[in-house]
């Protein structure tokens, strides 16, 4: 099977095969001989390879999206595992996304300690906009683009469930 | 001794306690809200009794439903662990006038301890080093700017009921000091019933150092020495070690006889710790007391290799300790790392849901306190820290090269931890080194630095790509999904119109 993976920013294009039980991997012009057994359940993964050994996490999260996690060496990696008809979805997405406008969404239930910007305001990518008290902590939700706020949905001291849309960015 | 003790806490604290009383013969009684039926202390206590609704102000913080729960099954003692109720003097009088006994300190020295001015004033005259600053509150911008003139600037305004970091405000300049005086002392009624705000000297990139007290009542009274806790974020300690890497002898001694001094004030009785801040002179001052068990007791139990629970039970039941102080001596070094539900690469949301997978580390020298297991579901109620894990080892040094092994065999999965970034803050040269203070998270972190190595990208490459053919290979596979809303249907019937047709 052919994958377009894409992890920590960059893009590269995998080459999956089974051939008498162990996996070959052509990824970067490179071609790794995996022996890969699961370990209790599917999502446990012991690879040996070139007589070096790993026990690593992998697992679909949302397999449909192609949306998976990879946990190596205690460290949590993001991982889009893409054929080629998810990346031409994906893009398209992406494309739609872009051109419409970006919502700060509450990532979990919680309530809403302060609303930081006003309808009107430049925000740039990265800048906190709204403060969420869930859990005991106040988290600080920030806009991943840049742009102007078209509109603020919610008041100080809203109750929100997850996904609640709070903040509408207009992107420039 | 009591025969039944009934544990007003959850999570790994309440297991801690359950296994103590375990150990010494007592009947550990849990409680436990709506959402916390099946929560993982529910099944280490030997009875449970339900004390109300998920929230916490239903349950846990309801002062009649626990003092009921006790009396309803027969518990001659209530341990509060930390948090929830344990530092709350109206319970613990509750429990008095139930005939329950608290397992904690006096009611006398729960309120001293309890208002910073209050605390500050007895200190001051039992002679512990205090942080220069105001005899009492401040009535105006104009008294506050003649202490801050004498102390000198930067100075910190401090609501006297304010905690954890909440209700203060750095001042630089006399002109800064009405609208941080307005802002302040509004802040503190609003969130603390109590509007008093006083004036104490600012002092930048403190470290934070505590010593471990245990009173009988009898007249001894032990300090365990000091564990270090400057790795915070937001005042939230993350990373406590013990001993600290700048504490001398000497020092241990002069800030080990200020403990004694200031829990000798109060008539203390039980676990307690005294909070100092140490500048970069290493001078120290008094910063509070806390009146409980704290989260990261383990440090100190294991390089004194004491019990600090069976001791609070011991003391409780009105034993006396038979440590002699001379005999208290720290063998090798141990590190905590507390263990969070939320993603450090994210402004660490906190993250909930099904702990699918969980395995937590073994090996020489690891001890693990957690509060969950495989198959519980995180529930959005409470603080998101799972557990701790903790090491010891013969070394400092050897201490930090077992946390990070350690760490890294760490698996809690799909949910978020903060993992990642333990392992950040144990591989940066000011941890390493000892210097690290309490200001080093805030001006250090980044979500960017959270290492990424390309022999771990390609290895969670090789590792998705096969989970991926593993999964297309077993399962039937479809693009239609009917989780996405209708902009990305749209999208993704314009991408594949190309296939269909």
């Amino acid at each position: 099977m052919r994958f377009v993976i894409r992890v920590d920013g960059q893009e590269r294009v995998v080459h999956v095969a089974r051939q008498n039980g162990v996996y070959r991997v052509d990824m970067e012009g490179r071609t790794l001989t995996a022996d890969c057994r699961t370990f209790g359940d599917a999502g446990t993964l012991s690879l040996l390879i070139d007589g070096k050994s790993y026990l690593v996490e992998s697992a679909p999260v949302q397999p449909d999206e192609g949306r998976y996690f990879a946990r190596v060496m205690g460290r949590h990696y993001d991982v889009d595992v893409l054929d080629e008809l998810q990346v031409a979805v994906r893009d398209a997405e992406q494309a739609h996304a872009r051109a419409g406008n970006y919502t700060v969404r509450a990532p979990m239930p919680g309530m809403v300690v302060e609303v930081k910007v006003r309808p009107g305001d430049a925000v740039e990518p990265g800048a906190s906009v709204v403060i969420m008290e869930a859990m005991k902590m106040r988290n600080e939700l920030i806009s991943e683009v840049g742009g102007t706020v078209a509109s603020v949905e919610i008041a100080n001291g809203a109750r929100v469930d997850s996904q609640t849309p709070l903040i509408v960015i207009e992107r420039t | 001794m009591f025969t039944k003790i009934l544990i007003a806490n959850r999570g790994e604290i309440a297991v801690r306690i359950a296994r103590a009383c375990k150990e010494m013969g007592i009947t550990p009684v849990a409680v436990y809200s709506d959402v916390d039926r099946t929560a993982l202390h529910v099944s280490h206590a030997y009875e449970a009794v339900r004390i109300g609704g998920s929230e916490s102000r239903d349950s846990y913080l309801n002062v009649a439903a626990v003092i009921e729960a006790a009396r309803s099954v027969g518990a001659e003692a209530i341990h509060p662990g930390y948090g929830f109720l344990a530092e709350n003097a109206a319970f613990a009088e509750a429990c008095e006038n139930a005939g329950i006994v608290f397992i904690g300190p006096p009611v006398h020295a729960i309120r001293v301890m309890g208002n910073k001015l209050e605390a500050r004033a007895e200190m001051k005259r039992a002679g512990v080093p205090m942080v220069p600053g105001s005899d009492g509150p401040v009535r105006d911008a104009a008294a506050a700017a003649k202490v801050a003139g004498k102390i000198g600037y930067p100075v910190l305004l401090k609501a006297a009921a304010g905690g954890g970091g909440k209700g203060m405000r750095v001042v630089r300049e006399p002109g800064e000091f009405k609208a941080a005086l307005a802002l302040t002392t509004g802040e503190a009624g609003a969130a603390f019933g109590d509007a008093s705000v006083y004036v104490e000297k600012f002092l930048e990139q403190p470290k934070h150092i505590e010593i471990q007290v245990m009173a009988d009542g009898h007249g001894t009274i032990v300090t365990y020495g000091e564990r270090e806790c400057s790795m915070q974020r937001r005042y939230q300690k993350v990373i406590e070690e013990a001993p600290s890497p700048i504490v001398s002898p000497e020092m241990r001694a002069a800030l080990s006889e200020a403990a004694r001094k200031a829990a000798a004030a109060v008539g203390y009785r039980g676990a307690g710790t005294v909070e100092f801040i140490v500048d970069a002179a290493r001078n120290f001052y008094f910063l509070e007391m806390n009146t409980r068990l704290q989260v990261e007791h383990p440090v100190t139990e294991m390089i004194y290799g004491v019990d600090l629970v069976r001791q609070q039970i011991e003391v409780a039941a009105g034993g006396r300790i038979d440590v002699r102080q001379k005999d208290v001596v720290p063998i090798g070094h141990a590190i905590e790392m507390r263990i969070y539900a939320e993603d450090p690469s994210h402004g660490f949301v906190p993250s909930i849901g099904k702990i699918n997978r969980l395995v937590l580390p073994q090996g020489p020298g690891v001890r693990n306190e957690n509060g969950v297991y495989e198959g519980y579901e995180i529930p959005i109620y409470y603080d998101p820290m799972i557990g701790k894990m903790v090491v010891w080892a013969g070394t400092r040094e050897q201490a930090i090269r077992r946390a990070r092994r350690a760490l890294r065999e760490y698996r809690c999965e799909p949910v978020r931890t903060n993992v990642d970034f333990l392992l950040w803050a144990l591989a940066e040269p000011a941890f390493i080194d000892g210097s690290y203070d309490t200001t080093y998270i805030q001006s250090h972190f980044n979500a960017s630095h959270l290492h990424r190595r390309d022999e771990e990208i390609d290895l969670a490459c090789v590792a998705a790509a096969i989970a991926a053919f593993n999964y297309r290979s077993s399962v039937r596979y479809s693009t239609n999904s009917d989780s996405s809303d209708a902009w990305r249907r749209t999208a993704r019937a314009e991408a594949t119109r190309r296939w269909r047709e």
